[in-house]
């Protein structure tokens, strides 16, 4: 054979064996026909027989669709059941457009920082006239009146100026609120849990003046006045008793009598804290002293101190927090004082009442609160937690005992709502189950 | 009356109306002689007269779907009973309406097929809808942008083009414009109608405005507008270069003076309103369908969670009313706002858990009260923050298509159904890398870690939206004859993600009496058919040694071969 036919097959043959191994590589198994795959920039649908536009006359695809008779005819019972909460969300949310006007959904400057001017919100049954930076950054004036279903009244002013932009600032409070139906108990640790109601009437009026630009480090020293009236409650529960039917000047110093004293003292904030109302990492040190003078010869001189330390620690993350707090407060007379009015003694109320029970069950001369919570993120911003506390009062620090002390035991749901804080609280304890909403705490 | 007769009265009274509602809920529609569920196009574009617009206040509409609704939804006690009852043959959701006997959307005025059908070329995507066209400067300032939480303003462009510009956050060029543009480049080359969004930047000298008008307070003013939620009035203030100056001070800038944002021209007819994602617009009559279960609308579900387009809400789509004194209007369902997607958000990145969580989850809430906060969140364990400002938070690593979350409830993403969930996730696995790249590419990203990041991550969320979705409806499809032998394609092994594998055939041939074996094994996507007398088969084709649904196919003799009629996935 000749040496040219010979080398003409073998680059015959080469060229098929190139053409077979490129082939093999382009092709992959399966695509005997070299289609273009779903997937590919080259895909092209078999046997899809588009014809026409949707405004070509012309049928429908399938006729309209309708809940399946049988699923109609099973939920209808309930939906007249859950027909007045339907309702109810349907009312709630025609008030969307409402709540549009006053808050504009994206406003660009939302989150841009007071602006002078009259601003006007509403409260439960009342309403708030503020005047955000009156005199400048860092000040505000505001004054807020409620009322409340059980005859509550309430007036308060609050004026400041250099907060959070000055190292050195003051303040003006006023207040006015009477409340017809302040509990009392009787004074002491063991006090029968039978409420008996007493009306309080108090005027209030106090100038401070702070250094601290920030208010977690801060010493404010303050002076001020309080006249607080004391009348026979109503508005308890039905068959409920009066404070002044049951007790005697003996066992509620000051019964029936109202007393006017001026104070001054000086009180004091130190916080390391990574954030002032979700801490998760740091300490505040709260120490509060006051010296009462009374001025309307009742001769009613003493002097209340009250020092608050609390702790938070991560539990390997910022959303799950251990944290504790722990309250010690009381008054000691100075000299031959008269005694300290019943409804002037440091009580388990506001922010030092007992988890698990009422506002001012408890009050003598001294008071201790110990609380323990674990908190944890839910749903941002709202927590869960889990507390355990012991509260106390006693006549002196000597008869306060771990024994004696009223523990509570409870959780709740806790969140940071703009600049406060809200609280839902279930607590038991001696004296059974109790709920507290709380708007405006602290902790 | 006595206690028992009145309640057997009642309970009378109670059959009789249900009875009645039955036999009313069961009557035929009148429309249903037009009816040709063979057809690829619903003709739902007939001339109707000018719908009333919708109006919703962005509040009630957050409330129903992030709290209402999942509280009407934890106590639906007939869905609980439909769960117990599943293995009985009920089934909880109900099947998409807007399915042709292909088991595909049809063309609509939501919907046109596109790259299911037909690859769309990568530079037709570049290009986008309504041919692409961009905003000329100089632009004229006609009003700010009202309402949203993003701050921008609308224009005329030098061609008399009417556009929005919305600025990307300062601190975050191209994150938001960039997604807008990327992600409405992928939908409307899926088949959506959506609006035309272009990558922009510009100069401060680069706008003008028609009337100088001097602002006293520039902030307040400024502020005033953009928070009004309403069109511009005749009695409203004009827009001022004060105005414009104090939202540009919140926009994202380069080095060199240019301001970044997006440009979405305005749409052709007239607005009606955002869409309702659950219900149907009772004052159009080609509006058949409750759109909770149109399957397009579901299958977005599938679709958004591809791109993370986690702000899907009544508030991002817009019906359009014909053009202006056309007396063949009807109304053009648009999305809009996608912008919200990829690694995005309104303040610049998007916030870790959207995407991963709704914004009150329910479910979330409860694990998470339940183990006193120890569980540990899918968006945590994730590594979203990529460093890039201009995409900001994203990542594939930790994504399940199944665990994806729009920020609140969507009607029709409860309705989904695994064959709704395989229909988006075929749209999803259409998309070529080449194509992927075209809609990156559309973006104009300035920072070159941008895409180079974006693209493996799209490719990568894409391959698991296949699989997971392949895995449980076998992805057998497209259906058809040719010499005489069934054809199909096995989207998987096209796509890459297996080998080749054998298909199992369950044959019903009990019409065509031709005596066909019940069971055959393919080993190929291609099955030789009976040449006997029968009329018509049924075929039930499943994945061998795959739990993914089968797929039903019906065929009919037609002349001397066959004709597939009908194809229904699990």
């Amino acid at each position: 054979m000749p040496h040219g036919v010979l080398r003409a097959a073998g680059k015959a043959g080469f060229a098929l064996a190139l053409f077979i191994f490129v082939s093999a590589a382009v092709c992959r198994p399966g695509d005997a026909r070299a289609e273009p795959r779903f997937g590919d920039s080259t895909w092209v649908a078999p046997s899809v027989g588009i014809e026409g536009d949707p405004e070509d006359p012309g049928p429908r695809v399938a006729p309209k669709d309708h809940e399946r008779t049988w699923e109609t005819v099973m939920r209808t019972p309930f939906r007249v059941a859950f027909f007045p909460l339907r309702l109810l969300a349907r009312g709630i949310e025609a008030t969307g457009p409402l709540a549009e006007r006053f808050f504009p959904p994206g406003s660009m400057f939302a989150h841009s920082g007071p602006k002078p001017g009259l601003k006007f919100s509403p409260e439960l049954i009342g309403a708030t006239v503020a005047a955000p930076v009156f005199a400048g950054p860092g000040s505000k004036a505001s004054l807020t009146a409620t009322w409340s279903t059980s005859d509550s009244r309430k007036l308060k002013f609050r004026s400041y100026v250099g907060d959070g932009v000055s190292d050195v600032g003051a303040g003006l409070e006023a207040l006015y609120e009477r409340k017809p139906n302040r509990t009392f108990y009787g004074i002491g640790n063991f006090s029968p849990s039978d409420e008996t109601y007493f009306l309080r009437r108090t005027e209030l009026a106090s100038v401070y003046a702070f250094v601290g630009r920030n208010h977690l480090r801060r010493v404010r020293a303050t002076l001020g006045i309080s006249d607080m009236d004391i009348g026979p409650g109503y508005n308890g529960a039905p068959g409920s008793l009066r404070t002044a039917d049951v007790f005697n000047p003996t066992t509620a110093p000051f019964l029936a009598q109202g007393t006017r004293l001026w104070w001054y003292g000086a009180s004091a904030d130190f916080a390391a804290l990574d954030d002032s109302l979700a801490p998760s990492r740091g300490f505040d040190f709260r120490p509060d002293v006051k010296r009462y003078q009374s001025n309307d010869g009742t001769d009613v001189r003493y002097d209340q101190w009250r020092l608050e330390a609390r702790g938070y620690l991560p539990v390997f993350a910022k959303r799950r927090v251990l944290m504790g707090k722990l309250v010690y407060e009381g008054v000691d007379r100075r000299g031959a004082s008269s005694p300290i009015p019943y409804y002037r003694l440091p009580e388990s109320s506001d922010r030092d009442r007992f988890a698990a029970y009422p506002s001012g069950r408890f009050r003598d001369l001294r008071l201790a609160v110990g609380r323990a919570e674990y908190r944890w993120e839910i749903e941002r911003p709202i927590s869960a937690f889990l507390l355990g506390e012991l509260g106390e009062v006693a006549a002196t620090a000597s008869q306060l005992s771990l024994r004696a002390a009223h523990p509570s035991v409870g959780g709740g749901l806790r969140a940071k709502l703009g600049e406060e804080v809200g609280r839902f609280e279930i607590a038991h304890g001696h004296e059974g189950l109790t709920f507290r909403i709380d708007l405006g705490a602290d902790f | 009356m006595r206690p028992a007769r009145a309640g057997a009265c009642f309970a009378t009274a109670w059959v009789l109306l249900l009875a009645t509602a039955t036999s009313v809920l069961a009557a035929p529609d009148r429309d249903e002689a037009s009816v040709d569920n063979a057809t690829w196009v619903d003709h739902d574009g007939r001339p109707i007269p000018k719908p009333k617009e919708r109006k919703i206040s962005l509040y009630s509409y957050m409330f129903r779907q992030a709290i209402a609704e999942p509280i009407s939804h934890a106590f639906d006690i007939p869905d609980k009973l439909f769960w117990l009852m599943t293995p009985m043959g009920a089934t909880r959701k109900a099947t998409s309406a807007n399915v042709n006997a292909f088991d595909e959307v049809p063309n609509s005025t939501w919907f046109t097929n596109r790259n299911l059908v037909r690859a769309v070329r990568p530079d037709e995507i570049r290009t986008g809808p309504f041919e692409g066209v961009v905003p000329e400067k100089p632009w004229t300032v006609k009003d700010v942008k009202r309402g949203g939480f993003n701050a921008g303003f609308q224009i005329k462009d030098a061609e008399g083009r009417k556009w929005l510009v919305k600025l990307d956050r300062k601190g975050y060029p191209r994150c938001g414009s960039g997604a807008g543009t990327a992600v409405s480049r992928l939908v409307w080359a899926a088949g959506y109608n959506i609006a035309l969004y272009q990558s922009v930047s510009f100069r401060r000298e680069d706008l003008r405005f028609e009337t100088k008008v001097a602002s006293t307070n520039p902030g307040e003013a400024a502020e005033a507008k953009l928070a009004s939620t309403g069109p511009a009035a005749a009695g409203d203030p004009p827009v001022t270069e004060a105005d414009i100056d104090a939202i540009l001070g919140r926009g994202a800038t380069s080095g060199d003076g240019r301001y970044y944002g997006s440009a979405s021209l305005f749409l052709p007819g007239k607005p009606e309103g955002p869409v309702d994602l659950g219900g149907r617009r009772e004052d159009d009559p080609n509006d058949w369908y409750h759109h909770k279960n149109r399957r397009e609308i579901r299958g977005l579900y599938v679709f958004y969670s591809w791109l993370n387009n986690w702000d899907v809400k009544d508030q991002q789509t817009l019906d359009m009313y014909g053009k202006p004194d056309d007396p063949s209007a009807h109304v053009t369902h648009y999305l809009l706002d996608v912008d919200g997607s990829l690694g995005a958000g309104a303040e610049g990145a998007k916030p870790l858990p959207y995407g991963y969580e709704m914004r009150i989850d329910f479910p979330w809430t409860m694990k998470r009260l339940m183990t006193l906060g120890f569980i540990e969140e899918p968006w945590r364990k994730s590594r979203q923050e990529t460093g890039i400002p201009s995409v900001g938070n994203f990542e594939s690593k930790e994504f399940h298509p199944d665990g994806w979350r729009p920020l609140q409830e969507v009607a029709p993403f409860r309705k989904l159904t695994p064959r709704d969930g395989y229909w988006g996730a075929k749209l999803v696995a259409s998309f070529s890398d080449a194509q992927i790249a075209a809609a990156l590419d559309a973006a104009h990203y300035e920072d070159p870690r941008a895409p180079e990041y974006l693209l493996p991550v799209l490719i990568e969320r894409r391959v698991k939206v296949a699989r997971y979705w392949f895995d449980r409806v076998a992805p057998l499809d497209f259906f058809h004859v040719e010499d005489g032998a069934l054809m199909f394609r096995d989207l998987a092994l096209d796509l890459g993600l297996t080998g080749p594998r054998e298909y199992e055939v369950e044959i019903d041939a009990s019409s065509s009496g031709v005596g066909d074996p019940d069971h055959v094994r393919l080993s190929s996507t291609t099955m030789p058919l009976p040449r006997g007398r029968g009329s018509r088969l049924s075929l039930t084709l499943s994945i061998a040694g795959s739990h993914a649904a089968a797929v039903r196919v019906e065929m009919k003799r037609e002349g001397s071969g066959w004709v597939v009629t009908r194809v229904r996935h699990a």
